[in-house]
């Protein structure tokens, strides 16, 4: 605690929350949420957003979330007033092809926004965060390299991967400074190949146990069509436990094994570095089984399951102060545009460095 | 700096504080005087101060330290809230009801009721107001669009003599002719198209297109095509397209802003609940048409029962209803039995 002195080699992420606590914020930000027909979910958001950043800690000093609730509000209604506008006109075809043109190139330009009011909305040791990515950069990131992957089979995906971590890493900064990531490609095709392993491993054993019985065209025409045939009600059933059992996991393995690489080769200017030890099996223990408890308890024990998991990937990951974390300066405050901001929850962009 | 004489007077907080813009931690106190608060570093120099009415006090949040932000832009942080809100006044209103206590059970039930409350009134009320301010040129561009993907898709033209077409649009001007004048506002057109695979058949667009098929103008009665097309204009009489739209998005709205607070499992059982329940909408709406559509046949001289015996000579199994659009045709007659005998 000691302000001048704060120079330790290891510094753990360390959450302090308690899903005791956090219920209580939970219910009461659900009803007031259900009571005001969805309005103060924006106020929501924020109060569960600044419980969890204020509660996360590196070197005793926490986080925090910034924005206020109207800015969010009015992100939400920018972006409802366009979902209404486009449910309204896409039933004419030429509006609708211009529409859906409109929205591709909007996409990037929405995320460049949304990861830069995120960034500014969020601190560290009174330091705001700032994003520099442009949307030349995001455009290739999003569009060109997955578009040259796909020519590829996807066997170049890895590199696609390692291209977004590294856009969205070496655009963050902290205050004046900046992060910095780069990595060997190994890793990255190693976290694929985990992945391939568990997905057809898993598939290979499912198949043995119903594989017979299985009749995907199916079992598609049914959920296509709604029948309710019996035989073909099971194989929907079947889809989705392939769908939980072999590609859920195998996603959820590829990103933990990336989030390793991308904190391992993180530094902060060149002087402090991460490290990010989280077990992907772990990890995927833990979204199961947090699964099967929200569902068991009908929701209720969904704020101990955002903890758990928000726990477990805070006491994994470590920071190594390559010298005193006092000296960190930010610029004057730049306020931030929340438009992109309700567009970036719907996809959930979670390499935040805010754990 | 000067020195604190004496803090008479006056109490204090500890914690500790940032300078503006600077990740530099200082260990301070905050003393709060009658209308002054002063930051005090261990060696009692004072490292800022301004009034207390300047003084932004963040509201309490669990256990997490009270951020209490100086006007210069220094920010002090304590984990002693009681003292915060003894001194500096009480910010914890949310903090009291967030707190673990068996009155959290009653949070919980408002919740469900809420939802369900919200989900059944709520939504209703603002899908009239959506209604309500939607501009008539937008709903017409609307009946044009899905004309063009109907013929585009399903629909071809119209295989139909001139002479039987004339009859029909006879029968719908008749109609038109005898509608209230609030179902009249809407611009009413009679389309014609053959559509194989769907039956004796008609649609209704939003605007007031009305789409009779071929296979029903050949084979229904007079009396039936008058009950049939009646339904059709009672759809868009009572703007039954454009509310379902408006449902289903922002019942998709609603959930989405709450998914944040419900996570993706309780998301998606809401989501697939909700497109369950709007069909319990799109057959209240049947209902409603068959009446309004059964009555209007009557106001222009057509027998009422056409559209029961239409029914009759369909016969069409029966299919589950809690997952149709309509009701089951059982359902639709006992229905228009139930007009028949207010007459």
């Amino acid at each position: 605690m000691q302000g001048s002195s704060a120079f330790t080699s290891r510094a753990g992420f360390e959450f302090r929350g308690t899903a005791r606590e956090f219920f209580g914020i939970w219910i009461v930000n659900l009803l007031l949420s259900i009571l005001t027909l969805g309005i103060y979910s924006a106020w929501a958001k924020v109060r569960t957003k600044k419980y969890f950043y204020q509660n996360t800690y590196v070197a005793g000093r926490n986080f925090d979330y910034h924005a206020t609730g109207m800015q969010i509000l009015i992100g939400r209604l920018i972006v409802i007033a366009g979902i209404v506008a486009y449910a309204l006109l896409s039933t004419n075809e030429i509006a609708a092809v211009v529409m859906i043109l409109g929205l591709i190139a909007l996409i990037p330009y929405l995320l460049v926004r949304s990861l830069r009011f995120n960034a500014r909305m969020s601190s560290w040791s009174n330091i705001r965060f700032t994003f520099h990515g442009s949307f030349g950069s995001a455009l290739k990131v999003y569009y060109l390299y997955p578009f040259l992957a796909a020519l590829s089979l996807y066997t170049a995906w890895p590199f696609v991967t390692r291209a977004t971590q590294r856009f969205l890493a070496n655009s963050h900064g902290l205050g004046t400074t900046r992060f910095n990531f780069n990595s060997a490609i190994g890793p990255f095709y190693k976290a694929l190949v985990a992945a391939i392993i568990w997905g057809l491993g898993s598939l290979m054993i499912l198949f043995a146990i119903a594989g017979t019985n299985l009749d995907i065209p199916r079992a598609l025409q049914a959920f296509d069509s709604g029948s309710d045939e019996v035989a073909a009600l099971i194989d929907v059933g079947l889809i989705y436990v392939i769908f939980l059992v072999a590609i859920v996991p195998a996603a959820l393995i590829y990103h933990a094994m990336v989030r390793n690489t991308v904190y391992n080769n993180l530094t902060l200017d060149g002087t402090h570095s991460f490290h990010s030890s989280v077990s992907p099996l772990k990890l995927m223990w833990i979204s199961v089984s947090n699964f099967l408890v929200v569902i068991l308890t009908l929701g209720l024990m969904m704020p101990w399951a955002h903890l758990r998991r928000a726990r477990y990937l805070a006491a994994h990951t470590t920071l190594y102060p390559g010298g005193s974390l006092d000296d960190f300066v930010d610029e004057e405050t730049a306020s931030g545009n929340a438009v992109g901001d309700a567009y970036g929850d719907l996809e959930g962009f979670g390499i935040e460095v805010a754990v | 700096m000067p020195f604190i004489r004496s803090t008479q007077g006056s109490a204090s907080i500890q914690g500790r504080a940032y300078p503006p813009l600077s990740s530099r931690e200082l260990s301070v106190r905050l003393a709060v005087g009658q209308d002054q608060v002063w930051l005090i570093n261990p060696r009692q120099k004072i490292v800022t101060q301004s009034a207390l009415s300047d003084v932004k006090i963040e509201p309490r949040l669990g256990q997490a330290e009270r951020r209490i932000i100086l006007p210069d832009g220094t920010l002090f942080l304590t984990e002693d809230h009681d003292t915060v809100d003894a001194l500096l006044g009480d910010h914890a209103a949310l903090y009291g009801f967030e707190q673990f206590h068996p009155r959290l059970i009653a949070v919980v039930l408002a919740c469900i009721i809420g939802a369900w409350a919200m989900w059944k009134y709520g939504l209703t009320a603002l899908v009239h107001v959506a209604v309500w301010l939607t501009p008539e040129p937008v709903v017409s561009a609307m009946d044009q669009g899905m004309l063009a993907s109907m013929d585009r898709v399903m629909s071809a033209p119209s295989r139909l003599d001139a002479e039987t077409q004339a009859e029909v649009q006879q029968i719908f001007d008749r109609l038109q002719e005898h509608l209230a004048p609030e179902g009249a506002v809407h611009d009413y057109q009679l389309a014609f198209r053959h559509m194989p695979g769907m039956g004796p058949n008609a649609f209704a667009l939003p605007g007031g297109t009305i789409i009779v098929t071929d296979t029903l103008a050949e084979t229904a009665s007079a009396d039936a095509l008058a009950g049939v097309i009646g339904h059709e204009m009672g759809h868009v009489a009572g703007h039954h397209g454009l509310k379902q739209v408006y449902r289903s998005v922002g019942g998709f709205v609603l959930i989405s802003m709450l998914a944040g607070d419900t996570g993706p499992i309780l998301e998606d059982t809401l989501l697939q609940g909700n497109l369950i329940l709007s069909l319990s909408y799109s057959r209240e709406h049947e209902l409603q048409a068959d009446s309004f559509g059964a009555r209007l046949a009557q106001q222009a001289g057509y027998d009422p029962g056409g559209l029961l015996d239409f029914f009759d000579s369909l016969d069409l199994p029966e299919h589950v209803d809690w997952l149709s659009t309509h009701p089951g045709f059982e359902d639709r007659k006992r229905n228009l039995r139930r007009i028949d005998d207010l007459r």
